[in-house]
């Protein structure tokens, strides 16, 4: 119909907000400003802002020089003076950009520059092996390629951090010179001649921090800047590496591409943090063209995660998730194939019911019985009570009571006892043989578990109102007791957590399905066994979430709109009815009827709400519903449907 | 064999052979308390006269919210009781008080309705709806109020696909509407139906066949209008075993297909444009050196995927957790897969996952690495993952089914299933069966008999050799009730 809007055109209508940072993420940008120590010459930039061919380090007039191109470069867009020298610079990068645009291939830069290049190469070649470089925050790898690069290169790698080192090349961000804050003339000049010297420490410095040893924790990083040594980012040296080595400086496209994977990106001077990220991340995870995820910084993965991404990086991941670091798999807290009993979802690791542990005694003492008479058993039996070990430590996190101390589940023992092979893969309580269904005596009634709330999940992924069931299915679900491995459902965790103890401390059971089977039941006048024993149940049936969240608890409330609706014409409703409207009395509940606010999200209003009663009698609320226009289209498909009446009664 | 009794919440009990004993099941006295229980004496007298259906006090105040807050609606319908919740509604049992003043074409279900009013078998654990003979037939419909935070439009949209589809069969038909302010009530057929989380234990394939057939035709005559239900599960689909009908509801999630498309997925593509964009992508050219991403932004400032993702957890196809954009009828057959794995795996619900990364990666248990890469790299993602439990192969559904049902081989019928149930489940949406296509299968069209039934007592539990102690579990569980 012409009349729909798309409901993706609903603000939150297909995302809820609390899937995904609700804020747009603000990009980090570090205000620290990194100090460009001998920039090598620039190339990338060049080639992004002009032609693939660029021959950056031909726009190299000397190491001294380095930083000043770089920050005319890297501000050229707003300086609005540009010195002489900056216009020097500026001609001779257009002199040498329009053979190029030219598009001659092999088309060789100006003599100068060129010059200008191998000055600056025969100055690095013969530095470098009086370096000592320490590798600080490298991946191991990354630093084996370097360290060997260097070595090539004539300098030595330190293993230690120690004062003979010169340079302290790092992953992390670079720390501002704090002695002298260098103004744009000083730095470099300083800088270059740290690089042409290598110069030793300066004793003073060394003086200095000896003093400081008790401070002991000092950062390596800062210790480097305090005694003097050159702190390079890990691309910078890789650009230095590469423009060292880059022999063919005559130059052709090869060299500019080359130049182009090795020196990676663009801006260059001051205020590059982000440049350094850029090169961080190309050098840690790969070189990169046009890098869509250049400017932001990585968040490393160090346990098993699930990472569904834009293969053009044009989106933030559609998933990622990462979970803690486990000995072994079974222990993970991601959704897994686990021994649930059939007719439970294969996907929950359950803590066996009390009943069922009890059942579970029996069982034990018969085949203890049984396991003293067969040597066999006995084997069998000793396999059991290592994994009785094992799994009561991860019975313990998530149970509930001290009544019944859990034993191994049934399902495990059979399967560790008489399936090991089965054990990787699903594995489900009666795995007994089976001839076929003929013989398939149907499943136990499932009295835990999502199953046992006796609801299916609701429908959700629409808007936010229905958190609730989201809230209540991490509840349910396997990984609900792993706080921190699903960043940002925390919080949403411990509200439930905290309405679930208020509930149980309240002393009002919900609705009238008294979880039968909860063994926790006894136990619940105690507030915190029961906090703690409802927090970590999934057993924990929490029944009918909507009618404890608000309606049946409006209290004092329904009065007031009950009023300001009689005043309101009815509409749609046969006339002769209307004179009739009476109320029925409300069974008046004593006070213990909290009001269990439901949160949710008002489409009418456009508004998040923390209580679903309060805010259908807000001022904007009302405003909308009695507001006639805002329900013209709905109305006119409404008289469409209206019930045809016999033609006796018209 | 089977009788169908009404029960009070619209919950139609199979009654099965001579082991299904209803007096002594702990789910029957669960369902009993979770439906009943506590009304005042006054409330009770007067409800008594007409029926004596109980309801929860909870219930019972949300109906005389609804009959306060609702000018007249009292005197058209008199609320019975709350059979449902959906995401944006709450659904009562009402009887049409004026049913006779109006044309009821709608009523197909008329038998239906006939039936629940069988005298029961006596039980002790259920009244009898009304008294019999003593007044008219009440007649019963279905009142679904529509939360208020609902957005005109969203009421709108349904209404009208409800409206679009009526006259199809096996999807259910919308009798009238009406508003007042906020509030819109719509009012459906009340179809008496089993609960399937009871009954999907006790089915054997040819009620699983019964089952899917008339599914699949509403989906078929839904898909027909090019309209996505986007809400397929078992609770939207109320079945009635007897008739071996059931209708499908609840179209709160609905769209036409198109409506929602904002830029093209990758998936809408013809192959070789897919492939060369997928081989000219920033991942081809850059892949990452381990071979697997060492990590993702921190700081993340680029823009999010957007799709329609609305649905049930669980029952989400591929496409809707990979956000395409592009979405299709499939979406909805592959609930219906999920459905028919519940009933062949005899485990409800089969996925549980508490978000959408929950439900990928269980379902990446099932289809390995290897299958969940092709098929995200149809919607423009890229898939990895070192979960150890995830294989690289995954597991064929033959075999799936064996273990979750627990046997060793499967029955010719139940391969059967399985065959189709691999036709649905299918990753890629494009080959993935259409309504049409699964009614044309083989399970349908050339049914294999070899079925046996399942078994007899639901509540029996399935650890033979063992079951000494069952008679005793069970009336430890009456105890603690």
């Amino acid at each position: 119909m012409s009349t729909r809007r798309p409901l993706a055109n609903v603000p939150n209508a297909t995302n809820s907000p609390h899937k995904a940072g609700l804020l747009p993420a603000k990009r980090a940008r570090s205000t620290q400003m990194e100090v460009p120590y001998g920039q090598p010459p620039p190339k990338k930039q060049v080639t992004d802002s002009f032609e693939p061919e660029s021959r950056s380090p031909s726009r190299a007039k000397s190491t001294v020089q380095q930083s000043t191109e770089s920050r005319l470069f890297a501000r050229r867009s707003n300086n609005a003076n540009p010195s002489a020298f900056e216009k020097k610079l500026v001609a001779a990068r257009d002199r040498e950009r329009h053979p190029v645009v030219k598009g001659a291939k092999g088309e060789k830069p100006s003599a100068d520059t060129l010059d200008t290049i191998r000055q600056w190469q025969r100055h690095y070649r013969k530095a470098f092996p009086q370096f000592v470089f320490y590798f600080d925050s490298i991946p191991e790898d990354v630093r084996r390629k370097f360290s060997s690069q260097v070595v090539a290169l004539g300098a030595r790698e330190e293993n230690f951090f120690s004062r003979t080192v010169t340079h302290v090349v790092t992953s992390r961000p670079i720390p501002a010179e704090t002695a002298t804050s260098p103004t744009d003339e000083s730095a470099p000049t300083t800088e270059a001649n740290g690089d042409a010297n290598v110069q030793t420490v300066n004793p003073s410095l060394l003086d200095k921090n000896a003093g400081r040893r008790d401070q002991g924790n000092m950062d390596v990083l800062q210790r480097a800047r305090q005694m003097g040594m050159k702190i390079w980012a890990l691309e910078k040296l890789q650009r230095m590496i590469t423009t060292i080595n880059d022999n063919d400086i005559s130059g052709h496209h090869d060299a500019a591409s080359r130049s182009k994977t090795a020196g990676g990106h663009t801006a260059h001077g001051k205020g590059d943090n982000a440049l350094s990220r850029v090169l961080r991340q190309e050098l840690l995870n790969g070189p990169s063209d046009r890098d869509p995820l250049s400017s932001m910084e990585m968040q490393v993965f160090k346990g098993p995660f699930i990472y569904i991404h834009d293969m053009n990086e044009k989106t933030k991941p559609v998933m990622v998730r990462e979970y803690p670091r486990v000995a072994k798999r079974q222990d993970g807290a991601w959704p897994q194939f686990r021994s649930a009993p059939l007719g439970k979802c294969p996907f929950i690791d359950e803590p066996p019911s009390r009943k069922e542990m009890d059942r579970q005694r029996m069982r034990q003492a018969q085949k203890e019985k049984k396991a003293a008479r067969q040597n066999a058993e006995e084997t069998r039996s000793q396999s059991k009570s290592v994994s009785v070990t094992a799994n009561e430590k991860n019975v313990d996190t998530k149970l509930v009571t001290e009544l019944s101390k859990p034993q191994k589940p049934f399902e495990e023992q059979t399967n560790t006892a008489t399936h090991p092979e089965i054990t990787r893969k699903p594995s489900f309580e009666e795995a007994k043989e089976r001839k076929s269904s003929e013989s398939f005596a149907p499943p136990p009634i499932p009295r835990t578990g999502s199953f046992y709330t006796g609801r299916e999940p609701a429908a959700s992924g629409v808007q936010p109102s229905n958190v609730t069931s989201a809230i209540r299915s991490q509840m349910v679900s396997s990984t609900a007791g792993v706080p921190g491995a699903k960043a940002g459902l925390s919080k949403e965790m411990h509200g439930l957590k905290r309405k679930v103890l208020e509930k149980e401390t309240g002393g009002i059971v919900t609705g009238s399905m008294a979880a039968p089977q909860r063994p926790i039941n006894g136990s619940s006048l105690n507030p915190s066994r029961a906090q703690s024993a409802e927090s970590n149940n999934s057993a924990k049936p929490e029944k009918r979430p909507r009618e404890d969240d608000g309606y049946q608890s409006e209290g004092d409330r329904p009065k007031r709109r009950r009023e300001d609706e009689k005043n309101q014409h009815q509409h749609k409703i046969p006339h002769k009815v209307q004179h009739k409207t009476q109320h029925r009395e409300l069974p008046k509940k004593p006070e213990q009827r909290r009001r269990d606010p439901k949160p949710g999200y008002c489409e009418n209003c456009r508004e998040k709400f923390d209580d679903f009663e309060e805010h259908t009698l807000t001022r904007k609320h009302r405003r909308f519903a009695q507001n006639s226009s805002n329900w013209a289209e709905l109305d006119s498909l409404l008289f469409e449907l209206q019930r045809p009446l016999k033609e006796e009664r018209i | 064999m089977s009788a169908l009794r009404g029960a009070p919440a619209g919950v139609l009990e199979l009654q099965r052979s001579s082991s299904y004993q209803v007096p002594e099941h702990p789910k029957h006295r669960f369902e009993e308390v979770e439906e009943a229980l506590e009304i005042d004496d006054n409330e009770q007298s007067r409800r008594q006269k007409n029926y004596d259906e109980e309801v929860d006090e909870s219930v019972r105040e949300d109906m005389s919210k609804l009959e306060d807050t609702f000018p007249g609606i009292i005197h058209r319908f008199r609320l019975v009781n709350r059979i449902g919740e959906g995401t944006f509604s709450t659904v009562y049992k009402a009887e049409d008080l004026l049913y006779d003043h109006y044309h009821n074409d709608w009523d197909v279900f008329a038998q239906a309705q006939q039936q629940e009013s069988w005298p029961s078998p006596s039980s002790k654990k259920r009244r009898i709806d009304g008294e019999p003979g003593q007044r008219k037939q009440p007649r019963y419909v279905a009142l679904k109020k529509i939360y208020v935070t609902s957005s005109p439009i969203r009421i709108q949209n349904e209404l009208e696909l409800l409206h679009d589809l009526r006259g199809c069969k096996s999807v259910c038909p919308l009798i009238t509407a009406f508003r007042y302010q906020d509030q819109v009530v719509a009012v459906l057929p009340y179809f008496p139906h089993s609960d399937f989380r009871i009954q999907y234990r006790t089915f054997m394939v040819a009620d699983m066949r019964h089952y899917l057939r008339s599914l699949l035709t509403a989906l078929q005559s839904v898909h027909e209008h090019d309209i996505l239900h986007r809400d397929i599960k078992p609770t939207n689909f109320l079945y009635n075993p007897e008739l071996k009908e059931g209708v499908l509801v609840d179209f709160g999630l609905a769209e036409r297909e198109g409506s929602e498309y904002t830029s093209q997925c990758l998936c809408a593509h013809q192959t070789y444009v897919r492939r060369s964009r997928i081989l000219s992508s920033y991942y081809s050219k850059n892949p990452p050196t381990s071979g697997l991403s060492n990590g993702y932004p921190k700081n993340d400032s680029r823009s999010s995927r957007r799709a329609n993702r609305a649905g049930t957890r669980g029952f989400r196809a591929p496409e809707v957790l990979f956000k395409c954009t592009s979405q299709t009828t499939k979406i909805d057959m592959w609930s219906v897969g999920v459905i028919l794995l519940t009933l062949l795996g005899r485990r409800f619900p089969f996925f549980n996952s508490a978000d959408d990364i929950d439900a990928m990666i269980e379902m990446s248990s099932i289809f390995g690495t290897r299958r969940m890469k092709t098929a995200a790299a149809m919607h423009g993602q890229i898939f990895e993952t070192n979960i150890p439990t995830i294989g690289e192969k995954g597991y064929s559904w033959e075999k799936l089914v064996k273990w979750s049902s627990c046997v060793e081989d499967l029955t010719e019928s139940e391969q059967q299933a399985t065959r189709l149930l691999a036709g649905l489940m299918e990753l890629d949406p494009s080959k993935r069966f259409s309504a049409e296509e699964a009614l044309q299968h083989e399970f349908f069209t050339q049914p294999v008999h070899h079925d046996v039934e399942w078994g007899g007592h639901p509540e029996e539990s399935g650890e033979s050799g063992e079951e000494e102690e069952d008679g005793d579990d069970e009336a430890d569980e009456v105890a603690m009730l």
